[in-house]
């Protein structure tokens, strides 16, 4: 993934987490696209770790825009982008179970994090409710990481398709 | 120096990990505050999100038009009858304009003057919300130019929605009511002189106790600000949905379900 490409990816998430995602949320729960797509790219690509300083400023803007304090959820993501890298190195990155196993983690991950963060500022909100939820947010991001996985896995194929033919 | 050279990976992970704690820092002390380049970010967001509202919201009405259209007819029916039990109601109210007259009078003897009488309303959309998150913050395509500052007042039509955090050209910032982690006093509607206070739990409700636990409340009492602290007086605030006796802190406890139905909030008003 080129950096022109991440940027213009990481762009489009942002705007539309924030907008288009909305229309398809349902009780105040939708789902996390920085999230998913930080995974993805993770997972797919070799190198797919490069995209979290990306991540980290869509995170960053998405808080400035919509969250209670800023940083809190890049930070979530960072720690999620380490688990995700971690978990990739150890898993067949071709199937949809690892991923659908790894975004799963990862949403619960990213959001007790998340949670946390808060916590320790003094919100009021409790784990419990956190936990209470948790199964439609990793309901929602798994469906939108395995239409993420579908687009990125097309692009790996090509890129190793080019490689194969160029004899690199 | 040597050191962090030779152990690159760990030094990018710990200064980015440091970089954030300070910017998480820094917006806490502020309330959430982003600082002029995170203002002027919001602005340009703003002016690209607004567009994408229109559309979406334009989306949503439709579609869910056409979901509820049978609901939306019964409400129409409900409406009507209500417009009617109004009118009656406003023809009682109008007998009762003269003692307000007089009220007014008095008031302007004590020289008293409610929030009401001092501030106006002005009126915006939603443009900006997380659904990925379970915390309600959310930008609205109202600011600075229409006259809103931090700490405003935000109501939609059931009560209560929260207040203004951040203000900028174009767009506000707005914490709702259920992530007020700060004291909110409130009185029974229908009993003015049983007070008490309130914040959000964090679950979709607000708990709270009561001045006095002698008071009397029951199930299904609507709540409403007493004007104490930074909410005016007179918002509906929610419908207490339990009371139970606390006997470690001998306090009559409360939860109260919001009026303002936070799921399908889309438009608010806030008090300027």
């Amino acid at each position: 993934m080129t950096r022109k490409k991440l940027i213009i990816l990481y762009l489009i998430a942002f705007i539309c987490q924030l907008t288009v995602i909305n229309l398809i949320g349902i009780n105040n729960v939708g789902p996390n696209l920085i999230l998913c797509l930080t995974v993805v790219i993770i997972f797919v690509f070799d190198e797919g770790w490069r995209c979290i300083p990306y991540s980290l400023g869509a995170a960053l803007l998405i808080d400035v825009c919509a969250g209670t304090v800023i940083g809190a959820a890049p930070l979530a993501l960072f720690c999620t982008g380490i688990f995700a890298e971690a978990a990739r190195e150890r898993l067949n990155t071709e199937l949809l179970a690892p991923l659908a196993v790894t975004g799963a983690i990862a949403t619960l991950f990213n959001n007790v994090v998340y949670w946390l963060i808060l916590k320790i500022l003094g919100d009021p909100m409790s784990i419990l409710y956190i936990l209470k939820f948790q199964i439609f947010y990793i309901i929602y991001n798994i469906l939108v990481m395995f239409v993420i996985f579908h687009f990125m896995n097309k692009i790996r194929a090509a890129r190793e398709k080019e490689e194969d033919e160029y004899g690199i | 120096m040597k050191w962090f050279g030779e152990h690159k990976l760990f030094s990018a992970i710990a200064g980015i990990v440091l970089v954030l704690i300070i910017i998480i820092t820094g917006s806490f002390l502020t309330a959430g505050g982003s600082g002029i380049v995170g203002r002027g970010f919001q602005t340009a967001a703003s002016a690209v999100a607004k567009p994408l509202e229109a559309v979406t919201s334009g989306i949503g009405d439709t579609l869910s038009g056409i979901i509820t259209f049978r609901d939306t007819q019964k409400e129409n029916d409900k409406l009507k009858q209500e417009n009617t039990e109004l009118r009656q109601e406003n023809l009682e109210l109008k007998l009762k304009r003269s003692q307000l007259r007089q009220l007014k009078k008095l008031s302007k003897a004590f020289n008293f003057k409610p929030y009401s009488e001092n501030s106006s309303a002005v009126a915006g959309n939603i443009i900006e919300l997380d659904y990925s998150t379970p915390y309600v913050v959310f930008t609205i395509d109202k600011g600075k130019s229409a006259g809103i500052k931090k700490n405003d007042i935000v109501v939609d039509g059931d009560g209560l929605v929260g207040k203004v955090i951040e203000t900028g050209s174009g767009w506000s910032k707005v914490k709702s009511v259920l992530s007020e982690s700060n004291n909110i006093s409130f009185k029974i509607l229908r009993d003015t002189n049983v007070t008490g206070v309130l914040k959000g739990n964090g679950r979709n409700a607000l708990t709270g106790y009561l001045m006095e636990s002698s008071d009397r409340i029951i199930e299904g009492d609507t709540l409403v600000t007493t004007g104490i602290g930074t909410y005016p007086e007179g918002i509906r605030i929610g419908k207490v949905s339990d009371v139970s006796y606390d006997d470690d802190q001998q306090l009559k406890t409360v939860t109260v379900r919001p009026t303002v139905n936070f799921s399908g909030l889309t438009r608010v008003a806030v008090f300027i």
